[in-house]
């Protein structure tokens, strides 16, 4: 309890709610505008600060290290997200060690990863519009937390 | 399974013993459910109506849908927000790095044929799911009881002697039997659980007819099947309760009850006789093992229904045919079966109906005819001449030839002998042809060099030549995918062994090996083909319009395929009207269908599986032909961009149009180099008057003795499918055959409505293809 209520604290502190809010309306404008590799790094943000203020949504990270990189076949994104100590981290760069490595055919595929509530990995994997290089669960794992948070920040669209 | 592994396994112990501790621990702790008036206790899984998730095998799948799934457009499936989150924090996570699909590729280091497979446009293997697909030998557990069978492993076990003492490979067996007796135990531990709780609501319930029931259940489960069964009801009760446990161990895909009408029969013809039970009681009881054979269905992700679509959990039944010694099979009980088919009209059981034409009678196949007239779809007929002999062929003995069942769709198995795991690999055939015009790449899958760089098509001087380049790509992919298919079998063999479903075959016990290892009396794998029609009519095509005819160049049939013959019209409509056919009595097209049989029959053969057993090609498709073909550009045979391709062994929709020719080109294929049988799909616009029915009998009857394996049937016209597809809400219960399986139409997706709606519908007095709806042209493949 008494660390529940500290976090609440340093996320009152930290400004995390409004910043989840003002980020969950630049990545709601920008899927509505032209695909660019923006959407995937505002995603991670919300998701790493989601993860921070959301004591559920963090419920995702216990006992999980996990490197996630992205690319895409038309060029690099150099977006990465590593997961540990229940804490997701962000990085506009490439890293090494990853556990997946998630290559979209294009920025409209990453969208389409990003707000499409039915479209599942699999279909994209079908699609050819994604491919992975690495371990499949942790992707489906991202797909879970990515889904969960676009329904909850009331993006996704089905 | 999840919560004994992670927090109770002693990860010291062989994993086949640690695995058996699982499933007891399951099935002891699995909830006792008797969700209606059922005659027969338990469930599959915690619902009335489930999908058990496996996460160990497939069960992953699912993960990024958890919040969806239960809204999906495509056959929804409900998960409470409780249950979701279980899976997402609690189950998922344990499941990581350990399901069979993550240690293969750590094991194998990433293979080219694991990327190649999941690509998923090439090939699939179904082997991440482990066991399935497959005719456990019921008769054991009925007949012996669990307590049978663990005396039989006890007997063994201690045969070998103190463990400290064997060899390496005789510690295995001895852990094998010490696995088959925990596994079994827990059998008798969910038996014993269903006998408490039936035993619990009969004392509170009020309605006398139910609380008898409960009762009878409650005695019968307090024994069976532990113990031998005496009667027709606890052999059924057996039967049934080694089903769901059954499912605790391997996934449910289906694990078919084999020949039911076969092993019942003498407790049926016992109780009948002594006068226990009358007819009306034994179709009363066959009638709750089918709709209990429906209370589960697979946990597929949306894509899934693309693939896959519709299908339920596909355990298959067979009736009829002939007994090991080559007499009619046929019984009073296979006539029950058959009536309790017709009067449910269910999706599950997938109801298979075997005809021997030199011994059967007339009688059964026209009984048979009448039930499919009747459901409109099932059950599928199988014919015993060809079936026996093209597993005697593969080295099966007579006696258990004769004794064949199907399993899920349409395959061919010995029943309770042979582990064929007949759909370890669907082969997408049209991906070689393709990487025979594109020198080993697709136009899916861009610039990536698939396979090797064969000849320019531009430069060929010979049909031949092509279809060199079409064996090497062919070869290529089929090496790939029984790679990962074997590669699959090893990682199973060390992690997840399966002793329960062991301990209800032949073979394993004395052999003192589980399945996995090959302990079955007869091994195999198979593979499944998609595309095969067009795949003939293109090669027909590239031979005659390119080099007999030379009416058009190779580079311009590529370029219009490319175009999707946009503006190539001539070309197109001479492929269309003048290119032969399969399904049609062209020497052209009868001689390339079955070169393609004997290329397949020829590579598969030559390789073996991890069990020691050789590979079998089949040809049936599930909903694969409507998905795939979507993703597909044209091909040579005039069929456009994104069509569907053709089911099974089924010639391409409205290529044939004189029904005679279509079923003479099927039958003429050799049945021999096709071991694990085909799915033919035949539609007829209506079997209703007498003269239609004895024709319907008849043409079976004729086309099984030309040499066909199999049929099946949707007896409905294009009008009828039309008003299905367009207001589903008026066909909430029309079945149909979809390849192999059958479906609720309302379940598939639209392209595969269009599929069905598109195939050819026969009229079967004139024996010609009916008339075609102008307006739906546009679902013809080739229009």
């Amino acid at each position: 309890m008494l660390a529940r209520f500290m976090e609440d604290i340093v996320n009152i502190i930290l400004i995390r709610h409004f910043r989840l809010k003002r980020l969950a309306t630049k990545l709601k404008n920008h899927v509505g505008g032209e695909a660019t590799e923006e959407g995937l790094k505002l995603l991670l943000r919300c998701m790493a600060l989601a993860l921070c203020v959301d004591n559920e949504y963090r419920k995702n990270l216990k006992d999980f290290n996990g490197r996630y990189l992205f690319t895409t076949k038309k060029g690099p994104v150099n977006v990465a997200a590593t997961c540990a100590n229940n804490k997701m981290s962000v990085y506009e760069k490439s890293i090494s060690d990853f556990d997946v490595r998630v290559d979209f055919s294009d920025y409209k595929a990453i969208i389409d990863f990003l707000i499409q509530a039915d479209v599942d990995i699999i279909d994209q994997m079908l699609n050819q519009k994604l491919s992975f290089f690495g371990n499949l669960n942790y992707l489906y794992k991202l797909g879970y937390m990515t889904r969960h948070l676009m329904l909850k920040l009331g993006i996704a669209v089905s | 399974m999840t919560t004994y592994l992670r927090d109770m396994a002693d990860d010291r112990e062989a994993p086949i013993v640690r695995y058996a501790k699982a499933v007891r621990h399951f099935l002891g702790n699995k909830r006792p459910l008797f969700p209606d008036e059922s005659l027969l206790p338990g469930t599959t899984t915690s619902k009335v109506f489930g999908a058990p998730v496996y996460p160990e095998l497939t069960g992953m799948l699912i993960w990024p849908e958890l919040d969806t799934i239960s809204n999906r457009k495509d056959n929804p499936q409900y998960l409470s927000p409780k249950d979701a989150a279980i899976l997402a924090h609690n189950v998922f996570p344990y499941w990581m790095e350990r399901n069979i699909l993550e240690r293969t590729r750590k094991e194998y280091h990433d293979p080219r044929c694991l990327k190649l497979f999941e690509k998923l446009v090439f090939f699939i293997t179904s082997k991440p799911g482990a066991v399935s697909h497959t005719i456990p030998w019921y008769e054991q557990i009925i007949t012996y009881g669990t307590e049978g069978i663990m005396a039989q492993a006890q007997n063994r076990q201690e045969r070998l002697g103190a463990k400290d003492n064997l060899t390496a490979e005789q510690k295995a067996q001895f852990d094998f039997y010490e696995a088959v007796q925990i596994a079994l135990d827990g059998v008798g531990a969910y038996s014993r659980n269903l006998a408490q709780q039936a035993k619990v609501l009969a004392a509170t319930e009020r309605d006398l007819k139910q609380k008898d029931n409960l009762l009878e259940m409650a005695r019968i489960c307090s024994t069976i099947p532990m113990k031998p069964a005496t009667g027709f009801r606890e052999a059924l009760t057996a039967l049934w309760i080694a089903q769901i446990a059954v499912h605790a161990e391997n996934i449910n895909m289906a694990i078919s009850p084999g020949r039911v009408d076969q092993y019942l029969y003498p407790y049926y013809q016992k109780d009948i006789a002594s006068g226990v039970l009358s007819r009306k009681d034994a179709l009363e009881l066959v009638g709750c093992f089918w709709l209990k054979l429906n209370d589960n269905t697979n946990l597929v992700p949306n894509t899934a229904e693309k693939l896959f679509g519709g299908a339920g959990s596909v355990p298959a039944v067979t009736l009829g045919g002939i007994t090991p010694e080559g007499t009619d099979a046929v019984n009073d009980l296979t006539w029950l079966f058959l009536r309790a088919t017709e009067l449910l009209k269910l999706r599950d059981p997938n109801v298979n109906a075997r005809y021997h034409h030199e011994v059967n009678s007339d009688a059964y196949l026209e009984r048979v005819s009448e039930v499919i007239a009747e459901t409109r779809a099932i059950p599928a007929f199988h014919n015993d001449v060809t079936a026996i002999r093209t597993l005697e062929k593969q080295g099966i003995e007579t006696a258990d030839a004769r004794d064949f069942a199907i399993i899920g769709c349409v395959e061919l198995g010995s029943a309770g002998r042979a582990y064929d795991m007949p759909a370890a690999i669907i082969m997408n055939l049209v991906a070689p042809l393709e990487m025979a015009l594109y020198q080993g790449k697709r136009p899916i899958t861009k610039d990536e060099q698939i396979g090797p760089v064969t000849a320019n098509p531009n430069e060929m001087t010979s049909f031949e030549q092509f279809f060199d380049s079409f064996k090497t790509q062919l070869k290529f992919v089929i090496d790939e995918a029984v790679t990962l298919n074997n590669s699959f079998g090893r990682i199973h063999q060390e992690t997840m062994p399966p002793a329960l479903l062991s301990a209800l075959f032949d073979g394993p016990i004395a052999n003192g090996r589980d399945l996995s290892r090959g302990g079955a009396k007869y091994n195999s794998s198979g593979a499944t083909h998609v595309g095969f029609a067009d795949v003939v009519d293109s090669l027909n095509a590239i031979e005659q319009v390119v080099f007999i005819d030379k009416k058009f160049t190779f580079n311009e049939l590529i370029n219009g395929i490319r175009n999707n013959f946009e503006k190539e019209k001539e070309l197109h409509a001479y492929l269309v009207n003048r290119a032969p056919k399969y399904g049609t009595s062209h020497p052209v097209a009868k001689k390339n269908a079955q070169q393609l049989i004997s290329l397949l029959f020829q590579l598969y053969q030559e390789h073996t599986n991890y069990r020691g057993g050789r590979y079998r090609p089949a040809f049936w498709t599930m909903t694969n032909h409507s998905g795939l073909g979507k993703l597909t550009g044209a091909l040579p045979n005039g069929r456009k961009a994104g069509r569907n391709f053709s089911s099974g062994i089924t010639p391409v929709s409205q290529a044939t149009v004189e029904l005679a020719d279509c079923l003479d080109a099927v039958a003429a294929l050799n049945s021999d180099e096709i071991p694990g049988n085909v799915a033919f799909n035949l539609k007829y616009t209506q079997v209703k008057t007498p003269e239609e029915s004895k024709e319907f009998s008849a043409l079976v009857k004729t086309y099984f003795q030309k040499g066909g394996m199999q049929v099946q049937f949707n007896i409905m016209n294009y009008e009828m499918l039309i008003r299905a597809m367009e207001h589903p809400e008026d066909s909430m219960n029309l079945l149909v055959r979809v390849s192999g399986y059958s479906a609720w139409f309302n379940d598939l997706t639209r392209a595969m409505k269009e599929e069905i709606v598109a195939r050819t519908a026969y009229d079967i007095i004139d024996r010609r293809a009916a008339k075609y709806p102008a307006e739906y042209t546009g679902l013809i493949p080739c229009s």
